[in-house]
């Protein structure tokens, strides 16, 4: 991010919003129509200045030519103008195209600047109640400002979010901040602690994000030129955690062979020791002893060498309960920075982000690898032009002009706004992967029996709310395997020194694989195999379970 | 006869157009309540100029009365008075009197919960 002031664009038909940024929004710039040097607020000539703001689309456009710089849209929605001054429209109501002139005029914006973040000054409830407003879509893009329209603190950490969503890494890898004051917290304290050199403890739940925390923003925000790695460390035996982290010469020991070592690799970059509590004591000894020298020392090797690693360690195990235990040396955990520690709240506390955090991963979903593929052929079977991309509506029908439109209904996003998500973001973003790719399937089954409607209209894709309550009862438990023992030939190999948790899903990897086979990739079939009750819902689930665990079959 | 989401409709837009407006700069007073100089005027405008240069009591009427004529509601009576006191109130606030922007602050955040409130349970009653 440069140096400079960010500088806004406020859409507005009246002084309302702009007055208010200006009188209390003093972190950022204007763009004004009269172009004098200067923010708005310093002008001599504001008291009674009309030309603040853009106040209709006309003036949009002179704004978006006089300014290429403009980093964020403070856009309202109601604009009580003369009817020759609103954009054309089919509404005959006058009073309906005025009251929903914004989302027009964001509609129009896009066209020009797909990408320039827009702010609307509305909420969804004040939107529910108008039938047209069902045009307006969550895309990355698009923030509503909600209750903190009007509340300057809340509306500058929102513009804060949103400029910060825009300079991460790419649209598959954004990370989502949701609104929650945790959050907003957390990117604060996040931020700052990137920029020092001390370590970063990231504490949450299991799935919450602490490895998208670590890769996404902190490495970003340190602006270190080195390499981003990460080691799971209750995936690696422990003894051979040391060579793993520090490498080994030749010789070593029985078997040894030249390692580099992850700290080495990681060199002016950042390392991410993720189950931090699953560290032998040993090598806790020697992680104390780089953290306090800076220094390395491989094993079989007498010579130390300095390293410039910004590390990161990260648990969702009681750290302090292990100290206390004697399961953890105090002395590390305090080298760990604990006072500083970054706590990401679980997924039901922060259950108002859900929907922004759901159209991230939609898109996320299509943005490479092989669903995008699949979108790609739904695409060329449909013969819609432009690039395989997805964003998410909710609500009615909603139009889009390219990529695909997945749309859920207000009934589907409030049963999984009660939904519990012990599995946290990661369990909804799995969601989003398969609710949306079971309907993409659907719609290309559709497509390529002839069944499908023509034209523009295929770019939205319903999701129904049957599967999205049969992915949120899907799961994973004993009392639904039906009759152990009917499995032929199933013969499951253990790896050596795996942990617990990899055996669990080792076994699990194998015994769906197996089924698949044996059913020549009939889920029903597997379904019955392993469960009692509807064998077509059951085969949804195993067919999730079977995408979760990265076993991914796409077609029928 | 209005259909109840019609009611629910009207009362979106009572608590956008009045509620949502009159708080604007009451949202971004201190919980002192003390109104600081720079936000006097803003406040002014929120009340007493809120659309087209109508006091808020004046469009809270035009809005509220399709509503009370087919659901009355004692939370547009209170309004209703809490808006009359603002008006009274408002040669105090054009002289900066501290203790009346301070009251003016509260009416105002008091008025928008009163709305949205009603705004909420319009639409929660819809079939």
């Amino acid at each position: 991010m440069t140096g400079r002031r960010p500088k806004v664009l406020v859409v507005d038909d009246g002084d309302r919003y702009v007055e208010l940024a200006h009188a209390l929004l003093r972190d950022y710039d204007y763009a004004t129509r009269c172009d004098l040097p200067g923010p708005c607020w310093t002008c001599e000539r504001r008291p009674g200045c009309q030309l603040t703001h853009a106040h209709d689309a006309p003036e949009v456009d002179e704004a978006l030519r006089r300014h290429r710089d403009l980093d964020v849209v403070l856009l309202d929605v109601a604009f009580d103008i003369p009817e020759a001054r609103l954009l054309p429209s089919a509404e005959p109501d006058l009073e309906k195209r005025r009251r929903l002139q914004g989302l027009a005029i964001l509609n129009h914006l896009r066209r020009a600047e797909k990408e320039l973040p827009v702010v609307l000054m509305t909420s969804l409830a004040e939107l529910e109640l108008e039938d047209a407003a069902s045009g307006l879509t969550a895309d990355e893009y698009v923030t509503l400002a909600g209750t903190d329209a009007f509340d300057a603190r809340a509306l500058g950490l929102l513009i804060e979010r949103v400029l910060s969503r825009r300079v991460l890494p790419s649209p598959g890898g954004a990370y989502v901040w949701g609104s929650t004051p945790a959050m907003a917290r957390l990117r604060r304290d996040a931020t700052t602690l990137a920029r020092t050199s001390l370590p970063v403890l990231i504490l949450g739940e299991t799935g919450t994000g602490k490895s998208a925390l670590a890769e996404q923003v902190i490495h970003v925000a340190s602006g270190r030129p080195g390499p981003f790695l990460a080691v799971d460390l209750s995936a690696i035996p422990p003894q051979l955690a040391a060579a793993e982290l520090f490498g080994t010469a030749r010789g070593a020991f029985s078997g040894a062979v030249e390692r580099t070592g992850l700290f080495a690799e990681a060199d002016r970059g950042t390392l991410l020791l993720d189950e931090i509590g699953n560290l032998p004591p040993d090598v806790q000894r020697m992680l104390l002893l780089t953290l306090q020298t800076g220094r390395i020392t491989r094993l079989g090797e007498s010579a130390s060498r300095a390293v410039d690693v910004k590390l990161l360690a990260a648990t969702n195990a009681d750290l302090e309960g292990a100290v206390r235990d004697g399961r953890f040396r105090p002395d590390l955990y305090a080298r760990l920075n604990p006072s500083a520690r970054l706590v990401i709240p679980p997924l039901r506390e922060r259950i108002g982000d859900l929907a922004e955090l759901l159209a991230g991963f939609v898109s996320a979903t299509f943005h490479s690898g092989p669903d995008r593929e699949l979108l790609a052929s739904y695409l060329r079977t449909t013969a819609l032009s432009g690039l395989p991309s997805a964003s998410l509506g909710i609500g009615r029908a909603v139009e889009t002009t390219e990529g695909v439109k997945f749309v859920i209904s207000r009934p589907s996003l409030r049963a999984l706004e009660s939904h519990a998500w012990p599995g946290n973001v990661r369990e909804l973003s799995m969601l989003a992967a398969n609710a949306t790719v079971f309907a993409l399937a659907d719609a290309v089954r559709a497509a390529e029996e002839g069944r499908a409607v023509v034209g523009e209209a295929v770019r939205t894709i319903p999701v129904p709310a049957r599967l999205v309550r049969e992915l949120l009862s899907a799961s994973w438990s004993a009392e639904r395997v039906a009759e152990p023992g009917r499995l032929p030939g199933f013969a499951p190999t253990l790896a050596a020194g795996a942990s617990l948790r990899e055996v669990v899903r080792d076994m699990e990897k194998q015994l769906l694989e197996h089924l698949f086979r044996l059913h020549g990739g009939d889920f029903v079939a597997m379904a019955r195999a392993l469960m009692t009750g509807d064998p077509e819902a059951n085969a949804r689930r195993v067919r999730l379970r079977f995408n979760q665990l990265g076993l991914r079959v796409r077609g029928r | 006869m209005t259909a109840p989401s019609d009611l629910a409709r009207l009362a979106a837009r009572l608590s956008h157009d009045v509620g949502k407006y009159v708080a604007r700069t009451a949202h971004n007073v201190p919980a002192s309540r003390v109104v600081p100089e720079p936000l006097v005027d803003m406040l002014l405008k929120d009340l007493f100029e809120l659309d087209r240069g109508r006091r808020a009591s004046s469009v809270f009427e035009e809005g509220a009365r399709p509503i009370e004529e087919r659901r009355p509601d004692p939370r547009l009576v209170e309004v209703r008075a809490l808006l009359g006191e603002l008006d009274a109130m408002e040669a105090d606030m054009r002289a900066h009197v501290p203790e009346a922007l301070s009251r003016a602050v509260a009416i105002a955040l008091e008025v928008e919960a009163l709305l949205r409130g009603l705004a909420v349970d319009l639409e929660r009653s819809e079939p």
